[in-house]
């Protein structure tokens, strides 16, 4: 039979332990800090820099480029000109073509609208563009534009604005390669002054850069949270360039308003069950920047309709879909006259 | 508290500091800090499950103290049975349930009686199964006399509770575990760096392999339907290896977690997907819990020996019985009996003890025939693990013949690069583990035989990879049998 005694018995451990315990502890401890040493270096350069990368100036060298995309807008010479600005949703949403055919004046409606595109990017577009002739900007608001969550659409540059810690949990869920970006974008910042030159596109797209979507968008396939605030929060700077592009248009006297694009009924049941929170805290967010404007539209604008034959999928009007909401974004935009508020009706009661 | 997790990274070098630091001066106190400390790596997950295994605790210590006792046969055989009723009682309760009544539901409304009950809202407590079977190997053993019981209690708490295998195993026999709580542990160097390694692999195997083939295998498994022959063959590899990986994965961080710790735990798995026939496979796979039903059930039931009838018996009993351990589901059976089936005929010509060394040993590379060999039993394996991991035994059916429609899909050389990733990752791993074979794990021998540079590029590479390559974090399978 197997045998052994108490532990009483035995209760003498060798006291000699600390030798191959203190070679053992110190060697884990080398072997772990090797590689992460340059790691820690890095991230602690970039939280003592922090400050300098989000500077108008610094930002500016990342997106001055990107104006060139819409040199056409400066060659059109037929009357004053309206922008619709913001995201997918704005681009694939509104047709300038059927705009520009029921306003009954001289004006016509540019589309400089992109995938994922938010303030900050749309804000140096603006300011590098000639705004001589524009009379009125329209920037549509979609929520998960403004998050961090987000930026894995956006210039990498502004991975610099994740923690160490936001960083890490970005590149174990949405992109590994998160820190080699953060990275790439530090040393940009440190010993590249400006990306490479664009070439000025002054050809004039078709419907002015709106576009029908015949397919899917590839960045919304699905319901999944695109918010994730709890995990990277707020991009803090998407609101204040909003702001900024505000105060652009006051400055150069330009009318400036919002409007909210439609969204699918089945979205719109979602997103009130389940982001009722974050909406609140993004619309206290946008107020706190101290915007003024004028705001129109709703997320369930079309849930009367049977709104499945206008959308493409949940976040994004068809061509059909399209040609409606164009219509009735021109009746709106004529009628609004409210003030943005934390207030604001984003459904229908 | 998941291997894998930022939790158990602060909570393993607390507990390592504390265990060889403060505690270190005195046996008893080390045992209680593990009970302490296993409390709370299992009270992580939930607390209130901790009532089982303090329960399961006091019953079998008190049982193995009243067995020292006991002389006459009927009281040390009731004594036995209270455990093993205990034990199996709640194992069957929090398991099988609802499975059982499901069962007598359909079997009583398919000869038209309409009988009413209501399945409970049970959940499983993690690792019920291992520490389980864990503890009734000490009763057993204690009744067979193979075992002295202890009388110390704290000991034998830090027997059930060792929070490295407490949730996943290996599931360890009270005659090789119990002993080591009642000796002194001395802190060897080239023991804790073993662990060190062992865990590093442990956790390659894990967040690199076993996530990223789970991501892939639970899409195709999911979207069977929709996908061709030769995506639902690579759904079932990446299926083979996940669970393989995972599983060993855990194993070995759990071993190796128990080296910095002065313990030795026995092996799991020995590279079963280099075996030459299906004998060889099952003593290479989940070695704890094949050599537990073989010591508990198989050899008690007469083993091989006997006529051709008591084999084949004795064979499914032990094969499906241990398909059932698996999970409450006929899936589970099937692959279990699915397995004798293939076992059999090897028993019956004797040949089930043919492959009993390392394949290849001090050879490069396998011969011809054992590379069929190989191949052989790997496919049969594959094809096992599709009614292990289907839903239900409809999917698995559909699954399976699904695979031969469409065999022109087997020449589409697009749907292997979709996976070229997870295919070269899977060579990469299969390459080290063959290199590495004659060891307990593949690293243990394989970086030895390098230089200190090699060595330490090997392993911030696998640290690397870990970090680039990591899948999106998924619990380890077995914690839910």
């Amino acid at each position: 039979m197997r045998s052994f005694g108490s532990a009483e018995k035995n209760n003498n451990l060798s006291t000699s332990n600390s030798d191959p315990m203190k070679r053992f502890i110190s060697k884990t401890i080398v072997t772990i800090l090797v590689p992460t040493l340059p790691f820690l270096v890095m991230e602690l350069l970039i939280e003592k820099q922090k400050e300098g990368f989000f500077e108008e100036k610094a930002l500016e060298k990342r997106y001055a480029q990107d104006a060139n995309d819409y040199a056409w807008i400066e060659t059109l010479d037929n009357g004053p000109i309206n922008i619709l600005a913001g995201s997918s949703s704005v681009r694939y949403g509104l047709s300038c073509k059927e705009l520009n055919n029921i306003n009954p004046d001289n004006s016509s409606y540019v589309n400089l609208a992109m995938d994922a595109r938010g303030p900050i990017q749309t804000y140096f577009i603006l300011k590098n563009l000639g705004l001589d002739s524009v009379r009125t900007i329209y920037f549509g608001l979609d929520p998960w534009i403004y998050t961090k969550r987000y930026y894995r659409h956006r210039n990498q540059y502004l991975y610099l604005d994740f923690t160490t810690w936001e960083c890490f949990l970005y590149s174990r869920e949405h992109d590994k390669s998160a820190f080699v970006k953060r990275y790439k974008s530090f040393f940009r910042y440190l010993f590249l002054p400006q990306p490479a030159q664009k070439n000025r596109n002054i050809t004039t797209p078709d419907d002015y850069g709106s576009s029908a979507l015949q397919r899917t968008a590839k960045n919304f396939d699905d319901l999944s949270d695109w918010f994730q605030i709890e995990k990277y929060g707020w991009s803090g700077l998407q609101f204040e360039y909003l702001r900024k592009i505000e105060k652009l248009c006051e400055e150069n006297k330009i009318n400036f308003h919002l409007f909210i694009p439609p969204k699918r009924s089945d979205y719109c049941e979602y997103y009130l069950e389940k982001y009722k929170a974050i909406h609140e805290g993004y619309t206290s967010k946008i107020a706190q920047t101290g915007i003024d404007s004028s705001i129109f539209g709703r997320f369930d604008i079309f849930n009367d309709h049977v709104d499945s034959t206008l959308f493409a999928e949940a976040f994004h009007l068809n061509k059909k879909g399209q040609i409606e909401f164009s219509r009735l974004f021109y009746e709106l935009s004529l009628k609004q006259s409210k003030r943005f508020t934390t207030d604001y009706l984003w459904f229908a009661e | 508290m998941l291997f894998n997790s930022l939790d158990f990274a602060i909570f393993l070098p607390i507990v390592f500091i504390l265990y060889w630091f403060i505690s270190s001066k005195n046996i008893k106190h080390q045992n209680l800090l593990i009970v302490v400390a296993s409390y709370v790596f299992y009270g992580w997950w939930d607390w209130r499950f901790l009532s089982l295994i303090i329960f399961s605790t006091i019953v079998d210590y008190t049982v193995g103290q009243k067995l020292k006792i006991a002389e006459s046969q009927s009281r040390r055989k009731a004594l036995l049975w209270t455990s093993i009723l205990v034990n199996l009682g709640f194992l069957g309760f929090f398991k099988y349930y609802n499975f059982f009544l499901d069962n007598f539901i359909s079997a009583f409304s398919f000869f038209g009686a309409d009988i009413k009950a209501n399945s409970l809202n049970i959940i499983l407590p993690v690792g019920i199964s291992f520490y389980t079977f864990q503890t009734l190997s000490y009763t057993i053993d204690v009744y067979r006399r193979k075992l002295e019981p202890t009388k110390d209690f704290i000991a034998f708490s830090a027997f059930v509770s060792f929070f490295p295998q407490l949730v996943a195993g290996p599931i360890e026999r009270a005659t090789n575990l119990l002993p080591q709580f009642c000796t002194k542990r001395n802190f060897d160097y080239s023991t804790a760096v073993n662990g060190m390694r062992q865990i590093l692999w442990g956790l390659f195997k894990k967040i690199v392999i076993a996530d990223n083939c789970a991501e892939l295998a639970n899409h195709i498994f999911s979207n069977s339907i929709d996908y061709s022959g030769i995506t639902l063959v690579l759904g079932a590899v990446f299926f083979t290896f996940q669970i393989y990986a995972d599983f060993s994965g855990y194993s070995d961080i759990a071993i190796g977690t128990s080296r910095l710790f002065g313990f030795n735990l026995m092996r799991n798995f020995a590279f079963p997907y280099f075996s030459r026939d299906i004998a060889e496979f099952w003593r290479r796979w989940h070695i704890s819990l094949s050599t537990w039903f073989r010591d508990y059930l198989y050899i008690p039931l007469g083993g091989s020996r006997g006529g051709t009838l008591m084999k084949v018996r004795n064979t499914f009993i032990i094969f499906i019985v241990s398909g059932f351990w698996h999970g409450a589901n006929w899936t589970f059976v099937i692959w279990g009996a699915l397995n004798a089936v293939y076992f059999l005929p090897l028993l019956l010509t004797n040949k089930n003890r043919n492959n009993l060394d390392i394949v290849a040993h001090s050879r490069s590379l396998p011969t011809f025939k054992e590379l069929l060999s190989i191949l052989t039993t790997f496919s049969l394996t594959v094809f096992a693990w599709i009614f292990f991991r289907a839903e239900n035994l409809g999917h698995a059916l559909q699954y399976a013949s699904d695979i031969l429609q469409h065999p022109s899909s087997f020449l589409s050389f697009s749907v292997y690069l979709r996976y070229k990733t997870i295919i070269v990752l899977l060579g990469a791993f299969m390459i080290i583990e063959w290199l590495g074979r004659e060891g307990e794990y593949a690293l243990e021998k394989l970086v030895l035989r390098w230089k200190s540079p090699v060595r330490y590029t090997f392993y911030y590479s696998i640290a690397y990879a870990i970090l680039w390559f990591g899948g999106k974090e998924q619990q380890f399978i077995y914690f839910q049998f």
